[in-house]
């Protein structure tokens, strides 16, 4: 027979270890780089979904803790680093950061896919974050930033389009601005 | 500006980039998609995007291995169950409550819009072929929509859905037959360490799955394979999670994930043992393929009224039989023969050895969850006393005769048949005597060296019954379930099917599981080669995933020595045609029947339920097997699922969603 659990046990625990990570990712992010930092608020939002009623959250649990993680940096933020922008640079975290990944490639076109990301309007650019990184819906993404899902596919549509434009054409030649 | 024909400049339509993220879904995503098939151009663009998309996953790609720390981790996981405010199973009756249409406004309303609301829409008509044998032509019939089960949410809580408190539900079997009698290898059943009728014990072994890629139908036009209505690799893959462990890769056998449900397909017409039926919609993870599925569904057992089974499982629990391969087996034969059974079923169970006595008082099969608890909880010591058990079975067989039913007891024993009468002919004439009173007795003998066959074989045979010795489960999913009452009888055998893709149509094509079912192509034709069986009331499932002309982005490489094929060629808009080989149970000769499908393009959300729950659990064994085709994730196949339940009246679907949750807590590293 099995060891008696609380019935909730498992939903809490397998919700944070599927999460966890991209939210600290996403709350560095948010944050500057300031790991400490991070923790407490990804800690902050598991805790408020322990207490969140679950009824409300229903499926849609990604959403519900990318907007709360959202909420609080912007609370964190504004209480502590008020000039910090939202987003902060592209550049800041993989010069800390010290990835294989990074280092490996540091020529490669991944580079500068990031770095053209890194120019992009502040809005779009946490929408290509939201999308690329974490892979959310643009249902998901409208929940999280608060606008609506049509007007986050024209966002990111327009975000696609500079991005291509900047991209060499070896990556993502628009063809149109290409012909004599 | 040359290259601007298309009529619509979609290249500045936003639609254009969410159609190529897959955000679209219904006619949108259909407009779309239609614009870019007809033109190059587009498809070139969204070739692009799909480009740039998959080049921004991978440069923004961040390392998700990043961990709370433990202090953290416990305050969050520690908070007393108390302080939480909803259990788990609200969520789940949400989901329910949304799968039977029930629109629940203001909870989820701030949640903006609910895309469950697609589900009550009606199946899609067209594109759902029908066919018997003898047919010339397919008819088209309708889907059934599942009606809303009001009763969905007590019958989940019934299920004890969210709690661990049903090991025996979860825990039930794994074992891998061999249906075709090819010979391939049979894994045999594992549990909890030891290998059931084998030498070797604790070590679980697999072989191999290659996933089939996409195939070019200008190479490779026709797609081969045996049908396999084995279930086997989901009990296995449950068990695996069910102990919180991620299974080998090669324990997960698609098919037999998707074919573990029954799904609601049109019953067969006039004389056909079986009905054939495809439809399509999109593909849930790469919008811009489509999913075909082909649907085999057997004759209704005995043709008229189902009979009612009233079955008494009387169980020698004596010393001798606590061996692995003795009460282990039999209370797994017994969980494998109750899950064949119907909801109006009764099981009863008797058990003997020093002292006998009835453990389970005739219970309806509805009441699943108990009697499996009732079987999990026989344990083997004493010695054996069987006159008074066999007796007491008896009596609880009559108790609850059904009348136009099945009434038969059913003794598992190692044979040391200590019976309490031990005058043989008088325990013979006692079983002879409840025969004519329409109780039948089978035997199961177990285990070895204490067998004492001719005892056994001569009680079923006084019995109106049968005798069978089962070594291994497969043997008892042979005895059990193959052979057992008419729900399983074999109404077809060496059921093949043979798919020809239109080239004009289809950019290239992939089975869906059955990796270790394929044939070649020249055996479809030919009646020596083996194949699948299927039986009274069974259902098999196939799916297709296809790229259809202008989204053919990454599938295949391009070809460079082949003529491309003419759009005009094919003559029709058909996509594929699909071809059916089966014999009757006596035959040796074959029957051939022929089912050519036109898409219609619908959407993954427009598709039946039953369609998008097989997806999901398609997606499911994709996930776990880390499989490249397609971006799939855990989330998306609950949300899928949780959207498909239908009615479930065995709660198979339900415990899909709870076994979904349990892959979500695991470390897939």
């Amino acid at each position: 027979m099995k060891p008696p659990r609380t019935e909730d046990d498992g939903w809490i625990r397998s919700v944070l270890e599927r999460h966890e990570g991209p939210l600290l990712a996403y709350a560095l992010r948010l944050l500057g780089g300031d790991v400490e930092r991070a923790r407490d608020l990804v800690q902050d939002v598991f805790l408020r979904l322990v207490r969140a009623d679950r009824a409300e959250i229903g499926e849609r649990t990604t959403a519900w803790l990318f907007h709360v993680c959202r909420n609080r940096a912007v609370d964190v933020r504004a209480k502590e680093r008020p000039m910090l922008e939202l987003d902060a640079e592209e550049t800041r975290l993989p010069a800390e950061g010290g990835d294989p990944f990074e280092r490996a490639e540091a020529e490669d076109e991944s580079v500068r896919l990031r770095a053209a990301v890194a120019r992009l309007p502040e809005r779009e650019r946490e929408l290509v974050r939201l999308k690329f990184q974490h892979g959310l819906s643009y249902q998901e993404m409208g929940e999280v930033t608060g606008l609506t899902a049509t007007n986050v596919g024209f966002l990111l549509h327009k975000a696609l389009r500079a991005l291509r434009e900047r991209m060499p054409e070896s990556i993502a030649p628009v063809r149109r601005e290409c012909a004599p | 500006m040359k290259n601007e024909s298309a009529p619509h400049d979609f290249g500045d339509d936003p639609r254009l980039t969410a159609y190529a993220l897959g955000e679209l879904a219904g006619p949108e995503r259909a407009e779309i998609a239609r614009a870019v098939a007809a033109s190059p151009e587009l498809a070139h663009e969204v070739h692009e995007l799909e480009t740039l998309a998959a080049g921004l996953r991978g440069a923004l790609q961040v390392d998700t291995d990043l961990r709370l720390d433990d202090e953290r981790r416990a305050k969050i996981l520690n908070v007393p169950a108390a302080a939480r405010p909803r259990d788990r199973r609200e969520l789940v009756r949400r989901l329910v409550s949304a799968a039977a249409g029930i629109v629940i406004i203001g909870t989820l309303a701030f949640m903006g819009v609910l895309s469950i609301s697609h589900y009550s829409r009606s199946a899609r008509l067209d594109g759902h072929g029908y066919i018997g044998p003898g047919a010339g032509y397919p008819s088209v019939t309708a889907t059934r929509e599942s009606p809303p089960a009001a009763e969905e949410v007590e019958a989940l809580q019934s299920l004890g859905y969210g709690g661990d408190e049903s090991p025996g539900v979860i825990d039930e079997l794994e074992d891998v037959g061999d249906p075709t009698g090819q010979g391939e290898p049979i894994t045999l059943g594992f549990y909890e360490g030891y290998a059931v009728g084998s030498e070797e014990r604790g070590t679980e072994a697999y072989d191999p799955i290659s996933e089939s890629g996409f195939r070019d139908p200008r190479r490779e036009p026709l797609s081969t394979f045996s049908i396999d209505v084995d279930t086997a690799s989901y009990a296995n893959v449950r068990r695996f999670l069910v102990q919180r462990t991620v299974p080998p890769r090669d324990a997960v056998r698609i098919e037999e994930l998707v074919n573990y449900f029954r799904y609601d397909y049109p019953e067969p017409r006039g004389a056909a043992p079986f009905s054939v039926s495809v439809d399509s919609a999109g593909a849930p993870w790469e919008p811009t393929h489509r999913l075909v599925r082909i649907g085999l569904k057997g004759r209704a057992p005995g043709a008229g009224v189902p009979r009612v089974k009233n079955l008494v499982f009387l169980v020698d629990v004596s010393g001798s039989m606590d061996e692995p391969e003795k009460l282990p087996l039999v209370q797994r034969s017994l969980r494998l023969l109750v899950g064949e059974l119907a909801p109006e079923d009764r099981v009863a169970l008797v058990v003997y050895a020093g002292a006998s006595g009835l453990v389970l008082p005739a219970t309806p099969v509805r009441e699943r969850a108990r009697i499996l608890d009732a079987i999990e909880g026989l344990s083997a010591g004493g010695s054996t006393n069987g006159g008074s058990g066999i007796q007491l079975a008896y009596a609880a067989a009559l108790e609850h005769f059904a009348r136009e039913g099945v009434n038969r007891v059913i003794l598992a024993t190692d044979g040391d048949f200590n019976v309490g009468i031990t005058d043989r002919g008088e325990l013979l004439r006692l079983i002879e005597e409840k025969a004519k009173s329409g109780v039948f007795l089978s035997v199961l003998g177990f285990g070895t060296g204490n067998l004492k066959d001719g005892t056994m074989e001569q009680l079923a045979d006084h019995g109106n019954g049968n005798y069978a010795y089962i070594d291994s489960l497969a043997e008892a999913r042979k005895v059990l379930v193959r052979e057992m009452g008419a729900t399983l009888e074999t109404i077809a055998k060496d059921v093949k099917i043979q798919v020809e893709f239109n080239p004009a149509r289809v950019a290239a094509w992939r089975l869906v599981g059955y990796e270790n079912r394929q044939l070649a192509a020249r055996d479809f034709n030919d009646d020596r080669k083996d194949a699948g069986e299927i039986g009274a009331g069974h259902t098999v499932t196939a799916l297709y995933e296809i790229t259809p002309i202008g989204a053919e982005a990454a599938a295949v490489d391009p070809l460079r020595y082949q003529a491309p094929v003419e759009r005009t060629t094919g003559g029709t808009g058909e996509l594929l045609t699909v071809k059916l080989r089966y014999k009757a149970p006596a035959s040796d000769l074959s029957e051939l029947f022929t089912l050519p499908f036109t898409d219609d393009g619908a959407s993954f959300e427009d598709a039946a339920p039953d369609f998008r729950f097989a997806a999901a659990v398609a997606a499911f064994g994709m996930c776990l097997r880390d499989s490249q085709r397609g971006h799939v994730n855990l989330d998306d196949v609950y949300a899928w699922a949780g959207r498909a339940l239908g009615e479930d009246p065995h709660g198979d679907r339900r415990e899909f969603l709870r076994l979904v949750e349990l892959a979500m807590g695991l470390n897939w590293r």
